[in-house]
């Protein structure tokens, strides 16, 4: 070999340009290597993307079915529980006059014990008392309770009052409220 | 193309600049025979200088197997510049053209022959390459007379085997550089033509000495020395009684001719030698008139034209300049004699008889890259290129891929946070929906109670109910997201013997579920079925005699029934219960 040409041939005509190849090459590599693993993100956001948005219509059917059966338990709320209470009672008493249905006491407190001490919701405790036949009761009883879901009876007690035809009823309800 | 630099005096890149500009415009890549030697040519230019002239040119050719030669005019040595060009251009334009592709000129110098001896070596014969080098390098340094000029000599060296009394002998064949110029001139010609031509400067006498195993039959029984007559000087060449060279010595011919006492310089130097009466072989080499050649007292003439293996026309000179082939083909030069001696083995092996005296200058060798570092180039050339293309392709498939690739919907996705952030709110309404519905369900209702009892004692004759009493009442349990709830109904009354059975019979598990399950059926209330994994119910019945039981007596229920009871109903509703209470908040 020549000497003087030697290195200056291998450096430039070999070496370099293979080098700046494999550098660029390098470059390019890491670019795509870079651009797959955005790409992978992405799809796989997307993917993510696809299924939360299936989910999502899944869920707003549901919603749009909930909707109005949640709306309408909000309306429980709209009117003071107290104030509800003795409203349908009324209106049952309208229905059984007399001995048929009499409400003889109504109590509101804030006690903590029955089915709402329990929960973190909150809620008031109503004492009822009533006078009245089984009927009437029980007719009384199922419109106060379907009208107003959010009782939760605590207690209960029925008993037949001496040498009369007429029954006592003494109720402890849980009214839940709204926040 | 413009002129070369030496690359001493370019920088590092201007040295690759200027090999990438012999790579590109010449054919020196491309054609190996630049880097070949003259004898290796299928072109040759045989010119033979004897005297003042070159007295004979022929130009060689071989095609396939077959040799051609063809006598073409001579060049004058006192050519100019522009003379050897013109020269070149007819040889070119002639026999070249589209023929071959290059030419190699040998000079075949018989128009001197020197020698000088050489300092004194103790050095073993493995060292005469080493010599050699050197020789050529600082021949100063190796010529025993140091009052030489060696600037206008070429010396090359010349071993003896033949001298057993030393371990190292040998000379410097020593020829002046007259003729460099004129084969430069012929250098330059191919560099411009972008041919290749290749030259060498072969002395006439030596490579005669190579074609004696092939003149020479038997191997001689005692000393032989062989005289090489040329116009203007004789080489005498003595071998020992074992056939290797002692010794080379020229002859002058101050008067044309061998000299008359050469015979008597040529017994002086057998007897010097210590050559007992050597036999004495004269070869007439000379391409001018022969006059005064071909006498020699004492002498056998080698009648070389006579040789089957040489053709008459041609000088010897010209039919040996490849040694090991001219005349006889390798191996049966082998089966020659001489050949098996030390000096001739060595001459063959080391081409000690095919030196180029006039070989281009170490400046103008090293003005070209070589043959390896042309190819170095191209290889570099070539894997650019494949790297280029691979770039390229790389670069392309990058792009389509980066293409694809953001063409796809999944590329402009950017809303999958907030897609999780809607569905968290819907997820929040969904649960809020489920903790209301949790907390108003129906696990407590006072008429499906009453409902219950109705359902226990469906026969109002044969009981009576004196008191009611029901309790729903959470379990606390700390760190649960459901209550349980027991439930409990106190019944109190009296009874018949019927109504008893009744009782008695729903005192079982059996009894209370199926009672259970009926009033649930009825009322549509979920909180009295029964058979649920997470709930629990249990009966009690405690009957008895009524003591005050006399029909007689009086009209209440006190009188009217034989027994009296009290049945006790408790109901668990575990934490995995649906009913269970939700211990936090609705949201």
């Amino acid at each position: 070999m020549n000497p003087f040409y030697k290195k200056p041939v291998i450096a430039f005509g070999l070496v370099a340009p293979l080098l700046v190849i494999v550098v660029l090459l390098g470059i390019g590599l890491n670019y795509k290597a870079g651009l797959e693993k955005t790409y992978a993100d992405r799809k796989s956001g997307y993917s993510d993307y696809q299924r939360t948005q299936m989910v999502r219509e899944g869920l707003e059917e549901t919603v749009r079915i909930q909707e109005p059966i949640m709306h309408k338990w909000m309306s429980l709320f709209e009117t003071a529980t107290a104030s509800r209470v003795n409203e349908i009672l009324g209106e049952v008493q309208k229905r059984f006059p007399g001995e048929e249905f009499q409400q003889t006491s109504f109590r509101r407190t804030n006690a903590t014990s029955g089915i709402g001490g329990a929960s973190a919701q909150p809620s008031v405790q109503l004492e009822l008392k009533f006078r009245g036949t089984y009927r009437g009761l029980q007719n009384a009883f199922l419109d106060l309770e379907t009208h107003m879901p959010q009782l939760q009876l605590d207690m209960l007690k029925i008993q037949q009052e001496t040498n009369r035809n007429v029954l006592t009823a003494d109720l402890t309800y849980t009214a839940w409220q709204k926040e | 193309m413009e002129p070369l630099v030496h690359p001493s005096e370019l920088s590092i890149w201007q040295v690759f600049l200027q090999a990438r500009r012999l790579n590109r415009e010449t054919s020196r890549s491309k054609n190996p025979d630049w880097y070949k030697s003259p004898a290796e040519l299928t072109a040759q230019l045989h010119l033979f200088v004897e005297g003042d002239a070159i007295v004979r040119a022929s130009f060689r050719s071989r095609t396939g197997g077959a040799v051609v030669w063809a006598d073409v005019e001579a060049p004058s040595l006192e050519e100019s510049d522009d003379g050897i060009k013109d020269y070149f251009a007819t040889i070119f334009g002639s026999h070249l053209k589209k023929k071959h592709r290059s030419l190699g000129v040998i000079l075949h110098l018989a128009d001197e022959f020197a020698i000088s001896e050489l300092a004194s070596f103790s050095e073993a014969p493995e060292d005469y390459n080493e010599l050699r080098e050197r020789l050529q390098a600082d021949p100063r340094e190796v010529i025993e007379d140091h009052s030489v000029t060696v600037d206008d000599l070429s010396f090359r060296l010349m071993p003896y085997r033949g001298q057993d009394k030393t371990p190292f002998a040998g000379v410097a064949i020593t020829v002046s550089r007259k003729h460099h110029e004129m084969l430069r001139q012929f250098r330059i010609c191919g560099e411009q033509a972008n041919f290749p031509v290749r030259t060498t400067a072969l002395s006439a006498p030596l490579e005669v000495l190579g074609a004696l195993p092939t003149l020479i039959k038997a191997k001689p029984e005692r000393p032989f020395c062989t005289l090489f007559a040329y116009q203007d000087f004789s080489v005498a060449a003595f071998f020992n009684k074992n056939s290797e060279l002692a010794l080379l010595r020229s002859i002058r011919h101050h008067s044309g001719g061998i000299p008359g006492n050469a015979h008597v310089i040529v017994q002086t130097m057998a007897v010097s030698l210590e050559l007992t009466d050597p036999t004495v072989y004269l070869l007439c080499l000379s391409q001018r008139e022969a006059n005064g050649l071909n006498e020699l007292t004492g002498a056998e003439t080698l009648d070389w034209r006579a040789d089957e293996n040489f053709g008459e026309d041609l000088p010897l000179e010209f039919q040996l300049s490849k040694p090991t082939v001219a005349g006889a083909d390798e191996e049966e030069l082998k089966r020659k004699p001489l050949s098996a001696t030390l000096t001739f083995a060595d001459f063959a092996e080391h081409g000690w008889l095919t030196q180029d005296f006039l070989s281009p200058t170490i400046e103008e060798q090293q003005l070209h890259p070589s043959a390896l570092e042309m190819k170095i180039l191209s290889w570099g050339k070539i894997g650019v290129r494949a790297g280029v293309a691979v770039l390229a392709l790389f670069i392309l498939f990058l792009g389509v891929r980066a293409v694809s690739v953001m063409r796809d919907p999944a590329w402009h996705n950017s809303n999958s946070g907030s897609a999780n952030a809607g569905n968290t709110l819907l997820q929040n309404d969904i649960n809020k929906f489920k903790q209301w519905d949790a907390f108003l369900e129906d696990r407590s209702k006072a008429w499906v109670t009453m409902e219950l009892i109705v359902r226990i004692f469906p026969d109002p004759s044969a009981v009576t109910v004196t008191e009611i009493t029901h309790t729903a009442r959470p379990e606390a349990v700390r760190d649960l997201a459901k209550i349980s709830i027991v439930k409990d109904w106190t019944i109190t009354g009296y009874a018949n013997d019927n109504a008893l059975d009744q009782l008695t019979a729903l005192n079982t598990r059996e009894g209370i579920n199926a009672a259970f399950k009926n009033a649930s059926e009825v009322t549509g209330d979920s909180s009295l079925i029964p058979d649920l994994p997470s709930r629990n119910l249990v009966v009690n019945l405690l009957a008895s005699e009524n003591k005050r039981y006399d029909p007689e007596k009086g009209i209440g229920p006190a009188y009217q029934f034989p027994f009296q009871f009290t049945l006790t109903i408790s109901q668990r509703l575990s934490t995995d219960d649906p009913l269970a209470i939700p211990a936090a908040a609705a949201p």
